[in-house]
């Protein structure tokens, strides 16, 4: 039983050319030639069979999926450093998209997250937050994936949120103990579980909207122990606000940092006259 | 070639397999079953006498996975522990190969879409790369190091986290 003969002739590799119809997937082929250009292939061709000193496989030949799973197998720091090896292997590394390893268990110690350009899908971001229950600062910048940020974890620790340049985002859900936020980008609907004991928020807003506006009639009821805001915005027009708005009324410094799109207006402080109103116990207004 | 091993699947008949260079393999048509790509040419019936043509597995890996599907084939379905712990074993020897075998291994359990070993493949290798340092993973692997030394000592520094060994707890004297 087994293989009908299993002793191959030790030369007698046929190269990729004469391939046949046979479905020969182009990922395979490629693997082939390659390695039908490495020097040993050569040396075989002439009819000289040397004793080989270096390896013949060259693992960078491999298809980028195959790289890609034996690169998710390593341990995280170990699948990192595999970054160092060559050009070649630094793409996968940077491509790889399944950061969160399988059976994560979180990291028990972790205080501050920061991620920086990285792929991250919105389950993978989940489970991040959702295992590492002690992390005080979670940073999100530059994450194109991410669509919807839930930070409303029970048990959760976070205290100080940093999102910034997250095109694709469109919601994000807070967590109640968050007492400083930090958000850059165009304004999306912030989901608080109910009133938060936030005290500190900048934010800085990169569409063109009555963002003023927005902020004191929407979020008082959501914010209600916001102390210092610093808002960074272009205003088209004068702010309004109803007159009976829930109010800031911890509110103690304001910071707005206004560009003016319209370059014939020019600030007036009364534009600003019915936000000290919001805020009746404010100390400190800053304009910039 | 008789179907005396024949013992696990529900047909007698053994697949005829050619490797790119030439080698006629044989094995039982449940072990062919477990490679998509052979199972694919079997329904569609293009599993003649002259046998499937593998234009880019050649010999020596393909009687490797020969062995593995018919093992495999063989012990399938409702294992006891003892078999269970037997397969593992032989999984074990199995891929206990040089470097290019694991290589051709890799590239042909691929391409002929056999998952179990593509697992156990792709596993050993994660196993070959952990615990080395950079310089000896290129050296196992043929891997040429293409950046110029300020490039490499940049991405060490943006990796500052993965090269840190970590020290034991240092005494005090």
């Amino acid at each position: 039983n087994g293989p009908a003969a299993s002793t191959p002739p030790a030369t007698c590799e046929i190269p990729a050319s004469t391939i046949t119809s046979s479905g020969v997937s182009d990922r395979v082929l490629y693997s082939r030639m390659a390695e039908g250009k490495s020097e040993n292939f050569k040396q075989r061709l002439n009819g000289v069979i040397v004793e080989r000193k270096r390896p013949r496989i060259h693992l960078s030949d491999l298809h980028t999926d195959i790289l890609s799973r034996i690169i998710s197998l390593l341990p995280l720091k170990e699948a990192a450093r595999t970054s160092v090896l060559s050009n070649h292997w630094k793409n996968i590394w940077c491509s790889q998209e399944n950061l969160v390893p399988m059976n994560f268990k979180g990291f028990w110690n972790l205080q501050k997250l920061k991620l920086v350009y990285t792929n991250v899908s919105d389950e993978d971001m989940q489970t991040l937050v959702s295992n590492c229950k002690f992390l005080e600062y979670l940073g999100i910048i530059n994450c194109g994936m991410l669509t919807r940020l839930r930070t409303s974890h029970p048990f959760n620790q976070l205290k100080h949120l940093q999102v910034e340049s997250c095109t694709m985002l469109q919601e994000i859900e807070l967590n109640f103990g968050l007492t400083k936020l930090e958000y850059e980008g165009p304004l999306i609907p912030l989901a608080p579980p109910g009133p938060l004991l936030m005290t500190n928020v900048w934010m800085k807003l990169s569409d063109m909207h009555a963002a003023l506006e927005y902020i004191f009639t929407k979020l008082p009821s959501t914010l209600p122990r916001l102390e210092m805001l610093t808002v960074n915005c272009s205003e088209l027009k004068r702010t309004t606000l109803p007159e009976k708005t829930v109010k800031f009324m911890y509110l103690k410094h304001l910071r707005l940092e206004l560009t003016f799109c319209v370059r014939t207006r020019k600030a007036d402080m009364f534009d600003f006259a019915c936000l000290l109103e919001a805020a009746p116990l404010l100390e400190t207004l800053e304009l910039h | 070639m008789a179907a005396a091993t024949d013992d696990a699947g529900d047909s007698n008949e053994m697949i005829r397999v050619v490797s790119s260079d030439g080698e006629h393999f044989e094995m039982p048509e449940a072990a062919a079953n477990l490679s998509l790509v052979l199972r694919h040419m079997i329904e569609d019936d293009c599993a003649d006498a002259a046998g499937i043509p593998l234009a880019v597995v050649a010999a020596k890996p393909l009687a490797k996975i020969v062995d593995y599907c018919t093992k495999h084939a063989a012990k399938s379905s409702g294992l006891t522990i003892e078999e269970a712990e037997e397969l593992k074993r032989f999984d074990a020897e199995f891929i206990e190969v040089d470097t290019d075998m694991l290589y051709d291994l890799l590239v042909a359990a691929d391409f002929m879409g056999v998952e179990g070993l593509s697992k156990l493949a792709v596993q050993r290798t994660a196993d070959l790369i952990k615990g080395k340092t950079p310089e000896q993973n290129r050296e196992t692997f043929g891997i040429v190091n293409d950046f110029t030394p300020e490039e490499e000592e940049e991405i060490c520094k943006e990796n500052e986290w993965a090269f840190q060994i970590t020290k034991p707890p240092s005494r005090l004297c």
